[in-house]
């Protein structure tokens, strides 16, 4: 029974929200429909669900089905027992280089994962920079580390690849969470553990359920990841299957078929997630006053701990990382091949010396992908916070639009892509709108998961304090509510930039090679025999990502003082 | 030093104020520590925790050195101006946490929490959720969560700034009850004179770090040590001292000594001591020695629902005084009994 | 506050503008010379041939040339399919052999037979009714790492990378994710039959490093020594011997012979510049031989066509082998599905 206050009905904002779910409508629904709907139409233009039928009881669909979950829930555990301590520190500690751990942190989101595929080989492979090292050091013949083409290579990249969504998404909430309640734990005896688990960890719960999600989608429509490093067809899932018959066998309507089998899958996870995000969220106070002031690391066992969780993190995102890096720096100058430092590939990126191919073009590509990027990241802000607006009220239809700005990561990119030519060929508009757009609608996803909780913290008394000073609904949202989610809308605005910088599929649809960004320029360059100047490709999406991605740390920092 | 109860004796510095307090709590006594904002207050009672270290010191509850104790194992209950209530819990599991991290049987968790919830008047509430308490509710379950964890000491960290005047008062008392019937030694921090002067045992004036005066509320408010104290536990006159060559009537034997010191020196009375003559035919008795103010004129004159509150202009000074009547004129002698007047050397309290 | 609404309204507008924008594809008018082509992304890309041939084309006949790029040489095909309500190009390049059979079933391409069939030979030629025109071909190999691999250690067929002395060298690709893993597919089934080539795959499951998605990956992993043999194409080494200056890697040539895939020009048969199109397509079966050859790293179909010294490094085999576009069409479902149930066991 909810008091009084909350029955009193504020006239929803909803109306704001309009202009992104027609953008969603128009570029997302349509052309997912357009292609589902294949799966109904059979070759000869007749209409039965036989297909649907026969494809939903298919025991080897099920497998396959079984094996994607089951995998993908693996995955989002390794990343959650990654992220969390890394959450905590973030969340509690102050420490020099915080902010470039955050920036760097982020790093993996924006390479196209081929590349991650290559830096994970460069680094973890049997003729890779670890084992080689160990080789060296020990005196062994054969490389002792057989981590690639493997399960647990599967597990170990995705969790590479995610680990930092939790990492930023909870620790961003956690610094705004109201520290006395951990406060009158402790003085009513609770010790440190028994605090944080009875007390902070359920109410951390709706920010890591939200993360978690993410991840889950993610690794639950990963591709080149699973098949490359998991080492065989034992490891197929449904992304593979929506895949072959797309693209292989182009069968329409047989990818149709499996696409909606995964879609309503996912969609029964999404309903299950948010169904329990919001029966956590309890009313957390949303106070600015009652966050705790970072520590500096003290104590010998503190600093031994975090020293290692920092060692062992490194490691797993930094080697991969620098190993791209590296490699870019390497060229065979000799008939045997031998790698040795050279700067033949930036050179040839900037157009100094005459590249192979497309390598003179990195400069356009790199103007492009940045334009891009900011704008759809500046566009994510209002989106997120406009679409915010219609799903914080409760009720069927915000649970059912909160579905429909997730949807967009549970659809297998194939699926869209398909989708993106139907609506491709019928449009002739500048291939940058679409893009952007297309982006935009890639990002919205991360950015409601950012937004969205710590929307829903905010108390309604904020709202009717405003309402009996004569504020309007508009002005309150304005004024009080949108400075409140600064951080979580800015953090949002960073995925969106990161995704945008990395996309590929969409860009390479709809921009008809006009548009040429650096992930395109990646693709091609690995796709004709040069993977040197794709990494040289990648160091400098690193390095731009870095700085961005520094630079809106010290926005958000600007404003916790 | 008393054996029993709080005594400490604490340095810290921070950005804003050096904090050097050294005082003790009686063993099942209500103190208050009162001050304006930002004097260290809060500080303090964080100290005393131990949710914040200081930088020398020594804390001593019940005779036991706490000042290395862990937060948790200090028994020392911490209440919050915003009640910090655990959200994802009802009533009763906020209640039954620290009965639950003593390990004590189900049973008896739950017969406790019922009659915890009794003692602070909210019989039932057991499966309630905070966010369906009202702000006096939501206190009085902070209060019995703090109870049951029945600590040696409880500290209060004004907790009725968030309510309302109405349920402050309410609720005050009901702190105080609450305090003599079971015993636990209170330490409660307020910026509101009225209430600490209400319910406190005894009272710490604090003021930019330092303790300005530790007393009995009539300590504190009749007999304050210092004008910053005079002046903040309640309204006041203050007038240069060599008025008094102006204005004193003293007849009679007693022979009064007036003697200028260097520096500012001061005279200080309460405005509830002030007589208002405003009727010639009834002057004020010669033979008490008194200061006289005449021809005051009337500036301004509030109902204050059981006294006015009158303000007075006397030559360039302002004095103000209560009574029961609304002055008849505009104009009006003043006087003020010798022994009401309270001398101030520098801010501090001489004679 | 009006910073918030401010960009609600941009966003508005942005959307309003690319809507405004979008127009049904115009009718080309007949006045202009102008044709559009649809290529799959590494034709039109800089690295590609399209940047280099297209100019060249433009000057010699005024012909304009829109070159498309429409995704993979599948999804080109399946735009193509979509768009028969209002149909775009005049010009489809890069279908191969193996989409043949739906390439004749979409009955999107007139028969054309140009005059430069008769440079083109004879085992190129899959359609009688010249609906697709080969413009370049390739041959599926294993390519290998001279350094890790002796002369001993060589291979000589299929059979030999089953050995155990092959065990974790070979990378392989997956023939449901890749155009180049179908070519190995096909090669099996041409080499042993239906109804034994899944025992070669049965083998090589544990025999092989990985099996890959794609060949990007697949050469990925070789060129950073995962393993040092890999499913590529003949003309792999003429890469590294051009612009690596080395002669490491090398071609396996099996006697069994390779697979083959070729790649087609065809011409729309609802194109209303007829002409036009017949003089691109002779282009490219003519003149921009070579620098297609080069670009894609196939052989020119024309055999006048000549090659650079670095193409000696590009063995041709003896034995083209491929299998009947109908053949495939009908069979392919089955095949993956087959090949599936067997190596996810």
């Amino acid at each position: 029974m909810g008091t009084k206050k909350e029955n009193i009905k504020t006239k929803t904002l909803g109306w704001l929200s309009i202009p992104a779910f027609v953008l969603l409508f128009l570029l997302f629904l349509i052309p997912l429909c357009l292609t589902l709907s294949n799966a109904v139409y059979s070759a000869e233009g007749g209409f039965s669900f036989s297909s649907l039928f026969s494809t939903f009881t298919s025991p080897y669909t099920l497998h396959v089905l079984g094996f994607t979950l089951y995998q993908a829930l693996l995955s989002t555990l390794a990343s959650v027992l990654v992220g969390l301590p890394g959450a905590y520190i973030l969340a509690n500690y102050n420490f020099t280089g915080k902010r470039l751990v955050k920036a760097v942190s982020t790093v993996p989101f924006v390479l196209p994962s081929i590349l991650v595929v290559l830096g994970f080989v460069i680094f973890y492979g049997n003729n890779g920079i670890l084992n080689r090292f160990l080789m060296k050091l020990f005196n062994l013949s054969n490389p002792p580390l057989h981590i690639l083409y493997s399960f647990k290579a599967i597990i170990l990249a995705h969790a590479f690849f995610n680990f930092p969504i939790i990492m930023n998404l909870v620790s961003t909430y956690w610094e705004h969470m109201d520290y006395h309640c951990e406060q009158a734990a402790q003085t009513l005896g609770a010790d440190s553990w028994r605090t944080f688990w009875n007390i902070t960890f359920p109410r951390l719960l709706p920010s890591i359920l939200s993360a978690c999600t993410l991840v889950f989608l993610f690794c639950y429509n990963s591709f080149a990841i699973i098949m490359v490093l998991g080492g065989g067809p034992q490891f197929t899932t449904m992304e593979v299957e929506i895949y072959r018959r797309a693209r292989v066998s182009m069968d329409n309507q047989a990818a149709a078929t499996i696409s909606i089998m995964s879609l309503l899958v996912t969609c029964l996870l999404l309903v299950l997630y948010t169904h329990l995000q919001k029966a956590s969220v309890q009313r957390e106070q949303f106070t600015s006053g009652n966050i705790k002031s970072k520590k500096t690391v003290q104590g010998f066992w503190s600093k031994f701990l975090i020293f290692l969780y920092s060692i062992a993190c490194a490691l797993f995102v930094l080697g991969p990382l620098t190993s791209v890096i590296v490699r870019s720096f390497m060229a065979s100058s000799s008939r045997s091949g031998a790698l040795q430092f050279s700067l033949k590939w930036y050179r040839q990126l900037f157009g100094l010396v005459k590249g192979t191919g497309n390598m003179g073009s990195a400069l356009s590509a790199l103007q492009h992908s940045m334009a891009i990027a900011l704008l759809v990241a500046l566009i994510s802000i209002p989106t997120s916070l406009t679409l915010a607006t219609a799903l914080k009220r409760k009720g069927f239809w915000s649970s059912a639009l909160e579905l429909l700005g997730m949807l967009p990561m549970a659809v297998s990119s194939v699926v869209i892509g398909l989708g993106y030519y139907l609506i491709s060929s019928r449009i002739h508009s500048s291939g940058y709108i679409m893009v952007v757009l297309a982006h935009l609608i890639i990002a919205i996803p991360f950015a409601l998961r950012s937004v969205v909780p710590e929307y829903r913290k905010i108390p309604p008394n904020y709202l009717q304090a405003a309402h009996t000073l004569g504020a309007d609904e508009l002005r309150i949202f304005l004024t009080i509510e949108a400075p409140l989610l600064k951080n979580s809308l800015l953090t949002g605005a960073m995925f969106a930039f990161a995704l945008s910088l990395g996309e590929l599929n969409a860009t390479l649809t709809l921009s008809n090679s006009n548009i040429v960004t650096l992930p395109v320029i990646m693709y091609q360059l690995i796709g004709s025999y040069n993977y040197q100047g794709a990494c040289a490709l990648g160091t400098i999406l690193i390095v731009i990502s870095v700085t961005v991605f520094l630079l809106s740390e010290y926005l958000k920092g600007k404003e916790n003082g | 030093m008393d054996e029993k109860g709080l005594t400490c004796s604490i340095k810290a510095s921070y950005p804003a104020f050096k904090l050097d307090v050294n005082f003790s709590v009686k063993k099942g006594s209500l103190s208050c520590i009162i001050g304006p904002s930002g004097c260290g207050k809060t500080t303090t009672l964080q100290l005393i925790s131990g949710l914040i270290q200081p930088d020398e010191g020594f804390i001593s509850l019940n005779g036991t050195d706490i000042t290395q104790t862990a937060v948790n194992q200090r028994q020392i209950a911490l209440v919050f101006q915003d009640y910090a209530l655990f959200p994802q819990m009802n009533v009763q599991q906020n209640i039954t946490y620290p009965m639950k991290l003593r390990k004590v049987p189900r049973s008896q968790m739950v017969e406790r929490a019922t009659m915890l919830l009794d003692l602070v008047s909210l019989p039932g509430y057991q499966k309630r959720r905070s966010s369906q308490l009202s702000g006096g509710e939501r206190q009085r379950v902070a209060l019995a969560r703090a109870l049951a964890s029945e600590p040696e000491l409880m500290l209060l960290d004004e907790p009725l700034s968030a309510l309302d005047s109405q349920l402050r008062k309410h609720l005050r008392d009901e702190i105080r009850s609450l305090h003599d019937k079971t015993g636990v030694t209170m330490l409660y921090v307020t910026h509101d004179q009225g209430e600490a002067m209400a319910i406190a045992d005894s009272i710490i004036v604090m003021n930019e770090g330092k303790i300005e005066q530790i007393g009995s509320p009539e300590e504190i408010y009749n007999q304050p040590q210092s004008l910053f104290v005079a002046t903040f536990m309640g309204e006041s006159n203050i007038l240069p001292y060599d008025v008094i060559e102006q204005v004193l009537v003293s007849e009679g034997n007693d022979y009064v000594i007036f003697s200028p010191k260097d520096g500012e020196q001061t005279i200080f009375f309460r405005p509830e001591l002030v007589t208002i003559q405003d009727d010639m035919s009834l002057p004020f008795p010669d033979y008490l020695p008194h200061l006289e103010f005449r021809n005051s004129s009337l500036l301004s004159c509030t109902f204050q629902g059981s006294f006015y509150y009158i303000v007075y202009r006397w030559q360039n000074y302002e004095i103000h005084a209560t009574a029961q009547k609304r002055p008849k004129g505009p104009e009006a002698t003043l006087g003020v009994r010798l022994t009401n007047i309270l001398q101030f050397l520098d801010g501090k309290r001489i004679g | 506050m009006n910073k918030h609404h401010f960009v609600c309204v941009v966003l508005a507008l942005v959307f309003a503008c690319a809507s405004i924008s979008a127009q049904p594809s115009q009718e080309v008018k007949p006045e202009t010379r102008e044709i559009t082509v649809y290529a799959y992304d590494a034709f039109c890309g800089d690295w590609g041939p399209g940047p280099s041939i297209v100019p060249e084309f433009e000057k010699k006949t005024g012909i304009k040339v829109n070159l498309v790029s429409a995704g993979d040489a599948g999804q080109m095909l399946t735009k193509a399919e979509s768009e028969k309500a209002a149909p775009i190009a005049d010009v489809v390049i890069g279908i191969s052999n193996e989409m043949a059979g739906k390439a004749y079933e979409s009955d999107l391409f007139a028969s054309y037979a140009s005059p430069m069939l008769t440079d083109i030979p004879s085992f190129l030629h899959f359609d009688e009714q010249n609906r697709l025109l080969p413009f370049d071909y390739g041959n599926f190999a294993f390519v290998y790492d001279t350094e890790k691999i002796k002369d001993d250690m060589i291979p000589h067929s299929l059979a030999d990378l089953t050995l155990p002395k092959y065990k974790n060298k070979v990378i392989l690709i997956d023939p449901r994710t890749s155009s180049v893993g179908l070519g190995l597919l096909l090669w099996t089934i041409e080499v042993y039959g239906e109804d034994n080539y899944l025992s070669w795959w049965k083998s090589m499951k544990d025999n092989a490093l990985t099996i890959a998605e794609g060949w990007s990956s697949a050469y990925g992993l070789f060129t950073e020594g995962e393993a040092p043999i890999v499913l590529s194409y003949t003309t792999s080494p003429v890469y590294h011997v051009t612009y690596e200056n080395t002669t490491r890697y090398q071609t396996l040539l099996f006697d069994e012979g390779h697979d083959t895939t070729v790649e087609a020009v065809a011409l729309m048969k609802s194109s209303k510049h007829p002409e036009l199109a017949k003089q691109f397509i002779d282009f490219i079966l003519s003149d921009a031989q070579l620098k297609i050859a080069l670009s894609n790293s196939m052989y020119p179909a024309n055999s006048k066509t000549e090659l650079p010294a670095a193409f000696q490094y590009a063995p041709k085999t003896e034995k083209n082998l491929t299998l009947d576009a109908k053949t495939i069409e009908k069979n392919l479902d089955r095949w993956l599905t087959e090949w599936e149930q067997v190596m996810s066991k």
